[in-house]
């Protein structure tokens, strides 16, 4: 083959430069390689930072009388980070189908034992999907140069699905309670486990949280939200701050906003605001300080203007496999255990919509995932009430006898709304309702040229209200206090026609005025 | 049918070896005939009967315990299946669950208690600390953990027996048992040190001998003295201070490679630290006589622990005179020749301060008794000079041409 000299002059022009661009690539890496160094816990054989994906619950019961020696608090840390991670390393050979990173946590003769199941599991076809829940750990023997321990870890909570590896096909789903009595070994730095001898579970007092002065909070009495032993009808808004919506809330977090903005709430003639805690932004299982900080103070302001706060949790948990399960558990525990005694918390909203997930994941798994959060909720939490805010009606009787009050939202034709209602009202004739989420968009424009006016909101509220108020007087809190400047896009995604009318949802304008909807707003 | 009953759970006994009768449970739709225990590493049979499965269908059968879950899966090919669990499954010690699963759903289950074999070699010994101060009052700790064969812990107050032969000679035997998988004593220091040799036994299986250190605390107070002593301040003489044999408060000699640290103020008030280290109790250091006349004064000190008496040596001046010329030719200060008391010339290597004027100090050294300073930069005409050599201190004036 001939080659015109034009052509071959490009070829090796092009070829030079491709030389060139690869070396400047090498040069690089190379650059990059001998600038970064080892990683801390590599280079000094420390144990790694637990994830904060992973966060079972882990309490330590009194110790045994005579233990050997005393256990120093550092020590206690070390072991419980160690034992837990070893857990979490077998978690995630059973994942993958082989061992990961489980020679650090188990003795040389005790990894084959832990690693044999892996591996058969495998050799079966079967995928395991497993995670430790509770630990309630009672130290029994520490030995005298601090290298060797004995506890028994009482009350281990496992809960397991196993999978077929080919077709992806659940073959069961399982839960169960253990105690297991270990012993473990300092060896290289690490707590490595030795033995592992699981014993039916002996019974174990576990701490409760207490329920208080209940009077004190929203409660249900005859299917009725009653405070204080007075009738509480819930009316209000989901609230974010105009200029901070959805994950810029906690970020930007600042009282001042809130407060004005909860006493224009107020000035509306309303009592209920409805409030995002985004699962992300609190940290996963290990939520920051400052953001329960946040949320009390969010609470506290609320109770100035003598609001109710509706609170949704897990805003943004997408992911209901059971390796995920601790870090909700741990976010669960630790906003509800410091605000279980807060007297403008009108309830727990479990989880945002949590039906839209079912096109995406085994609707089995997020019942199962609801089910647990729910029973968590009352164990952390026994003053509040509870509910989920479900996407459309008819999911809402999911789960309803795990709920105080059924909720679901609604952005359709009035005349779907009251079809509904009647279809849930047949499925959960006892439970009370609510209409967590309405609304209409006043935008009109190049991407919605038929769109609503502010006049068709008006409208549309007073004919939903209508609706309410002809099934038993249902409670609303609609979408949303203000216009917004801007939506982040993975809210509703990034084409224009989604994301312009998303922002006109407000019953204020973005400048604060209000729109003509407001008149029909009051209880 | 309840025949059948009778003599599927005596095959099922005799297959497995146990002695335990087998616990009916019916959950679901199958019943479980299953020993509660077995003995780890045995064969375990279990009867199960599907009526309402049809035939050909599969169940899944799950066996946790708490070195994880297994599975396997089995086709009902009858009413009732006797199915042989794999060995493995049986050789981890514990409280197992068997769990029947047909189509998702749990219809069986039953915990079989794997209860562990007598204690087997090797017997796992671990003693620390290594060493303690024998003091009668730290202690040290012996532990075991009796495995069998299969490397299950054993059950649970089975006796350990632990014999110890102290330093002093003494014999020692203490009984403990297991709980929650480890038996183990605390063994407190004597008064004497030496190795305290340690054997352990359960059930007959023999450990490795083990064997704790118990090593002398810190020093008391001790004497120093000093030998090969020549008391000339010549910088060039050495001598020797050693301690006396350094013993704890219990008469026991500390141990090898204890550090000493000698502190000797020269009679110039400068301060030397040199360290010693003890061999078979005793430390000793070479010091180098002091340059300067007067009395050296010498302690030593263990850190946190003994001290030693204050040793004072004298050191009377030695030089005799100090001559100085000035070699116009060469341009050189010339001091010497510089002699002792025995007129002997200065050791090679004795420290001579020049000062010129107000000029920086020149430090020089003696070569064959003579000192050397150079006078090149040094304007002609007469200077002052302070000579130093040996502690003694000479000003004169020099003229240079």
């Amino acid at each position: 083959m001939v080659i015109s000299k034009p052509y071959s002059r490009v070829l090796i022009g092009s070829s030079g430069l491709a030389v060139v661009a690869l070396l400047v690539a090498a040069v690089g890496q190379f650059w990059v390689y001998v600038n970064s160094g080892a990683k801390r816990e590599e280079a000094l054989n420390l144990t790694t930072v637990m994830l904060e994906s992973h966060t079972p619950r882990v309490v330590w019961l009194p110790d045994d009388s005579a233990t050997g020696r005393p256990m120093e608090d550092f020590t206690r840390e070390q072991i419980v980070g160690d034992y837990v991670r070893a857990w979490y390393q077998w978690q995630l050979s059973y994942l993958a189908g082989k061992p990961i990173g489980m020679k650090e946590y188990f003795t040389t003769d005790a990894l084959p034992k832990a690693t044999a199941s892996v591996t058969e599991l495998t050799q079966q076809g079967h995928r395991l999907h497993q995670t430790d829940v509770d630990h309630y750990l009672q130290l029994h023997f520490y030995s005298a140069d601090g290298q060797i321990v004995s506890f028994t870890d009482h009350h281990l909570l496992l809960k397991q699905r196993l999978y077929r590896t080919d077709t992806q096909e659940k073959l069961y789903t399982d839960q169960s309670v253990a105690d297991y009595q270990v012993v473990m070994l300092l060896d290289d730095g690490y707590w490595r486990i030795k033995h592992m001898v699981r014993q039916e579970a002996a019974p174990l007092r576990i701490p409760q949280v207490e329920p208080t002065d209940r009077a004190r909070f929203v409660r249900m009495e005859e299917n009725q939200f009653v405070v204080n032993g007075r009738p509480f009808f819930p009316a209000g808004v989901n609230y974010y701050p105009q200029k901070s919506p959805w994950s810029l809330f906690w970020k930007q977090y600042d009282p001042k906003v809130i407060k004005a903005d909860f006493r224009r709430i107020r000035e509306l003639g309303l009592n209920t605001a409805r409030v995002f805690v985004n699962f992300h932004d609190f940290g996963k299982g290990k939520v920051p300080p400052e953001r329960l900080d946040q949320l009390e103070n969010l609470l506290d302001l609320a109770d100035d203007q003598n609001l109710k706060v509706l609170v949704t949790l897990f805003d943004f948990v997408g992911d209901y496999r059971l390796l995920n399960l601790t870090a909700t558990d741990r976010q669960l525990e630790q906003i509800l255990t410091r605000l279980n005694r807060h007297p403008a918390l009108l309830a727990w909203d479990l989880k945002n919509e949590p039906d839209l997930d079912f096109k995406h994941h085994d609707p089995d798994d997020v019942k199962e995932w609801l089910n647990w959060i729910a029973g968590r909720a009352r164990q952390f939490d026994p003053n509040h009430l509870i509910t989920i805010g479900w996407a459309y009606p008819e999911n809402a009787h999911l789960l309803a006898n795990q709920v105080d009050f059924v909720s679901f939202h609604s952005y359709r034709s009035l005349e779907q709304l009251e079809q509904g209602i009647a279809d849930l009202r047949r499925k959960v004739p006892q439970k009370k309702l609510m209409l967590e989420e309405f609304g209409q968009p006043t935008y009109r424009g190049v991407w919605a040229p038929f769109g609503k006016s502010e006049a068709d909101q008006e409208n549309y509220v007073s004919r939903v209200r209508d609706v309410l108020k002809r099934n038993r007087n249902i409670p609303y809190l609609l979408w949303t206090l203000y216009d917004f400047t801007e939506v982040p896009p993975d809210i509703v995604g990034n084409k224009p026609w989604q994301r312009e009318p998303q922002k006109h949802f407000g019953i204020l304008r973005a400048d604060g005025q209000p729109k003509p909807v407001v008149n029909v707003l009051k209880p | 049918m309840k025949r059948f009953a009778r003599y599927g759970w005596l095959c099922v006994a005799l297959l497995t070896g146990c002695d335990d009768p087998p616990q009916q449970v019916a959950a679901g739709s199958v019943t479980l005939l299953v020993p509660d225990s077995v003995v780890a590493g045995q064969p375990l049979t279990v009867q199960i009967k599907t009526q309402r499965i049809n035939l050909g269908e599969s169940i899944m059968l799950s066996w946790q315990g708490g070195w994880g879950t297994q599975t396997m899966a089995q086709p009902v090919d009858g009413a009732a299946l006797n199915v042989a669990l794999p060995v493995a499954w049986t050789a981890r010690s514990g409280a197992q669950v068997l769990r029947v699963w047909h189509r998702n759903t749990l219809v069986g289950t039953q915990t079989v208690r794997v209860v562990p074999q007598q204690t087997a070699q090797p017997l796992d010994l671990y003693l620390g600390a290594k060493s303690i101060v024998a003091d009668g009052q730290h202690w040290s700790m012996i532990t075991a953990i009796p495995t069998d064969s299969l490397g299950n812990p054993v059950k649970a107050t089975t006796p350990v027996q632990f014999r110890f032969l102290r330093p002093n000679g003494q014999r020692d035997e203490r009984m403990a048992q297991t709980h929650h998988l480890v038996a183990y004593q605390r063994i407190t220091a004597q008064t004497s040190t030496g190795k305290t040799i340690v054997g352990v036994r359960a059930e007959n299986v023999s450990g490795k001998e083990k064997e704790l250190l118990e090593v002398p605390g810190f020093p008391v107070n001790f004497t120093i003295q000093a030998s090969n002593y020549t008391p000339l301040a010549d910088q060039r003489q050495n001598f020797r201070v050693r301690t006396n044999v350094l013993t704890d408060s219990y008469g026991n000699v500390v141990s090898d490679g204890t550090l000493v640290r000698f502190q000797c103020l020269d009679p110039n008030k400068t301060v030397r630290i040199v360290k010693g280290y003890t061999l078979r109790g005793v430390a000793e250091v070479s010091l180098e006589n002091p340059g300067y006349e007067g009395s050296m004064r010498i302690s030593a000190s263990v850190f946190g622990a003994g001290k030693s008496n204050v040793l004072t040596l004298s050191f009377p001046e030695n030089l005799k005179r100090i001559p100085v010329q000035v070699d116009q030719k060469r341009r050189l200060l010339r001091i010497g020749p510089l002699t002792e008391s025995l007129d002997q010339l200065v050791p090679n290597g004795t420290a001579v301060t020049v000062q010129i004027d107000d000029r920086d100090p020149l430090a020089i050294e003696t070569v064959g008794g003579y000192a050397e300073a150079d006078l090149t930069g040094v304007t002609t005409g007469p200077h002052s000079v302070e000579l130093t050599v040996g502690g003694r201190k000479v000003v004169l004036i020099i003229n240079v041409k």
